[in-house]
């Protein structure tokens, strides 16, 4: 190779890398502003990857813009392809049909193919990368369903395919939002942080039922009666879900009082001793539909038992905590305690 | 003891002349000068890149995508710039640095674009893009050993990440077919390496690739051959490949005469010797097809035991005398796991450790009275004294 092919050589793998990168981010420039803008509704949760650093787990919720939920496929398999017409003064979109072909689209605004990969409507985990800084108070909003509305704008391109654009959390921008967004997480941290004003309560249990973890560790399901405390609405997990509010209703010398429970309202908020709150996530929510409580080897075996005799009589000793999280420590059967129920049996 | 000390003494003992010794010192001094300015200049320029990047940090969120994009493609022109000019004025250590530092930032690039335009990339595909654009330039312009070790550690790492991803992409093959091309595959890379490394031109052109190549593929094949004692563990093994059950042994017998052949036309005893472990390794691959095979805490020891043994031999026609260190040391380690893993409490266990104990120190006495010979035999009579 004589010194002007190596020179020729030299400078071809010398561009190389930025005539491929130069050329992903100018076609990526080009996608963000071309195609039609929509908005929609996200959900998901916030782990963080090595290379690319904090981003946010989530999924579009199709589901929300059709009334045809069980006419379209919105399965990560879909093939089906989606009709987006818009709403009347929403970017919001409405789905109107799946199964479209190309020439039958003219009544779409856009059509989204179905496809593998992050540039098909039906991708269900998807990314969204945010800044280091924002990621804790992000992570924190997106877990509060009911408090906080994420979106993102999509943009449809004439193939069919779609780009992500801009992140919106409660209708403004995230840049615009963070500064009010930040200071609610950290007025939330240091609620959290201050010494626990926890009250605790006695709340009845319901569909009590043995699950089998293994040999050494018996756990049993149940729910907690809210409507035996006096709310009787069926549990939700999404914007709408209320916050609770206890009242002492019965007190007791040696166990904990039994509340009565109401839906929290600017009215009632004074007058509440608790406030339970549904964020959406987790098992600490007065909202989860099924919480678990496990013991090990003998004492998981006796309370399994006790499941199936004295299945109507379990009461969770719950303790609410201020930041609206509560805990069940411990359960009771009938007015005693499970741990001294087995006690006295082995004496 | 300073090195002037040190100079007398050896000239006092007849081991240097007065002009030896000088001219050590006149060297040393040079050196320790150079390397003493550049850990400075180094030292400055990491306390620049530093602030740089913490000021960076500070406003990375309020910086627009597209700013941060130009401004990334700016830097890597820069230091393109001063490879390519390192190149033409022979510069090594401006073309190897710039080199090695535009190598990393197409990896941020790429993971900023990604991020900017929510591109949802995956890491193995993060590091396939980096190695298809970085491959021609890191080959053209980095010549030392740096470099070239880090070209093998990206291709090795992005190899490992894609290539389950990529096959289980291939919807014709079903699973039994999707695993024995994953095993097959498994091989070839370090198979691939130690072609390259045996390669003539190579050799010539880029010393410090070859090595690399060698010494990478040589390390996989060894893991190949230890990891493969954990077959042991698993009877099951063979079922996975259904209808293929034929495959596993074919896959070893296959890459064995495959290095067997290859060594058959390689002149260089060393690369002769290279190419019969690998070959040799590839046959204790067998052991995933033997019939009725139980599973053996005890049959694993010894196949590892066999196996760092055969590692051990090695170390004379590959004049690799740390090779018996790192067999002895593995054997040690293997016996050790092995006396947990039939040895349940705490009093077993301290005997256990304290019988791992002696006979790793015998070991390495063992290792350092072969090691003698060995030099002996390599180098001449005089290393033996």
């Amino acid at each position: 190779m004589n010194a002007q092919q190596l020179k020729f050589l030299s400078l071809a793998a010398l561009c190389l890398p930025f005539l491929v990168l130069g050329g992903i981010a100018s076609k990526e420039t080009l996608n963000t502003i071309s195609g039609e803008v929509w908005r929609v509704k996200i959900t998901g949760y916030d782990p963080r990857e090595l290379f690319y650093g904090r981003y946010m787990r989530y999924q579009i919720n199709w589901s929300d813009y059709t009334d045809k939920k069980y006419l379209i496929d919105l399965s990560q398999n879909s093939k089906q392809s989606l009709c987006l017409i818009e709403k009347s003064n929403s970017q919001h979109p409405r789905i109107t049909d799946a199964g479209v072909k190309s020439q039958d689209a003219t009544q779409c605004r856009s059509v989204l193919i179905a496809g593998e990969g992050d540039k098909y409507w039906n991708k269900r985990q998807r990314k969204y990368f945010i800044p280091e800084q924002y990621a804790n108070a992000l992570d924190w909003a997106f877990a509060r369903t009911n408090k906080y509305n994420f979106e993102i704008d999509i943009r449809a391109h004439d193939n069919g395919q779609l780009s992500i654009g801009s992140l919106y959390i409660n209708g403004q921008p995230m840049r615009e939002a963070m500064p009010a967004l930040t200071e609610a997480y950290r007025k939330d941290q240091k609620e959290h942080d201050t010494p626990a004003t926890a009250s605790t309560w006695r709340i009845k249990m319901k569909n009590v039922k043995p699950v089998y973890v293994s040999d050494n560790q018996n756990c049993m399901s149940y729910e907690l009666d809210w409507g035996y405390h006096g709310y009787n609405t069926p549990i939700s997990v999404d914007e709408n879900t209320p916050s609770l509010c206890f009242t002492e209703k019965e007190t007791h010398d040696t166990l904990p009082s039994i509340p009565s429970v109401s839906l929290k309202t600017t009215e009632t908020e004074d007058q509440c001793e608790s406030i339970a709150d549904p964020f959406g996530w987790g098992s600490d929510n007065w909202n989860t539909n099924h919480h678990t409580f496990c013991r090990s080897r003998e004492r998981g075996k006796f309370m399994l038992n006790l499941v199936v005799t004295q299945n109507d009589n379990f009461w969770a000793s719950v303790k609410v905590h201020n930041n609206g999280t509560l805990h069940t420590q411990n359960v009771f059967i009938g007015e005693e305690f499970l741990h001294k129920l087995y006690s006295r049996r082995n004496q | 003891m300073g090195l002037k000390r040190k100079l007398k003494k050896w000239e006092d003992a007849a081991l240097l002349s007065n002009d030896q010794a000088e001219e050590i010192l006149r060297h040393e001094k040079q050196g320790t000068g150079k390397t003493y300015f550049r850990g400075l200049v180094g030292l400055a320029l990491l306390i620049i890149f530093g602030g740089a990047a913490m000021i960076i940090e500070s406003n990375w969120a309020a910086i627009p995508g597209n700013i941060k994009i130009i401004t990334h493609f700016a830097i890597n022109a820069i230091v393109a710039y001063v490879m390519y000019t390192g190149q033409q004025t022979n510069h090594f250590w401006k073309r190897e640095g710039a080199a090695f530092i535009l190598a990393g930032l197409n990896v941020t690039l790429i993971a900023l674009i990604g991020q900017v335009f929510q591109l949802n990339g995956s890491v193995e595909g993060l590091l396939l893009l980096w190695l298809l654009i970085t491959t021609p330039f890191i080959f053209i312009f980095g010549l030392s050993r740096m470099n070239a070790i880090l070209w093998t550690l990206g291709f090795i790492i992005t190899c490992a990440l894609n290539l389950n991803d990529l096959i289980d992409k291939l919807d014709f093959l079903n699973d039994a077919e999707k695993l024995s091309l994953y095993t097959f595959l498994g091989v070839a890379i370090p198979a691939l390496l130690l072609i390259g490394g045996i390669n003539q031109k190579l050799q010539i052109y880029r010393q410090e690739w070859q090595q690399s190549y060698l010494f990478s593929g040589a390390a996989i094949i060894i893991a190949i051959g230890l990891f493969t004692s954990l077959s042991w563990y698993d009877q099951r093994l063979l079922n996975e490949y259904d209808e293929l059950k034929w495959f596993p042994a074919f896959n070893a017998v296959f890459w064995s005469a495959f290095f067997f052949g290859v060594r058959q036309i390689t002149e260089s005893t060393y690369y002769k010797a290279l190419l019969l472990m690998a070959s040799l390794t590839m046959l204790f691959l067998l052991v995933v097809c033997i019939p009725g095979r139980p599973e053996s805490d005890l049959m694993s020891t010894v196949h590892f035991v066999i196996y760092a043994g055969l590692i051990g031999y090695f170390a004379v026609p590959l004049a690799l005398p740390a090779l018996i260190t790192v067999s002895i040391l593995l054997i040690t380690i293997r016996l050790f796991i092995f006396y947990l893993e039939v040895t349940n409490n705490m009093a077993q266990m301290g005997v256990g450790m304290l019988v791992s104990g002696i006979v790793l120190l015998i070991g390495l006495k063992l290792s350092l009275k072969i090691n003698k010979t060995l030099k002996a035999k390599l180098f001449g009579e005089g290393a033996k004294s």
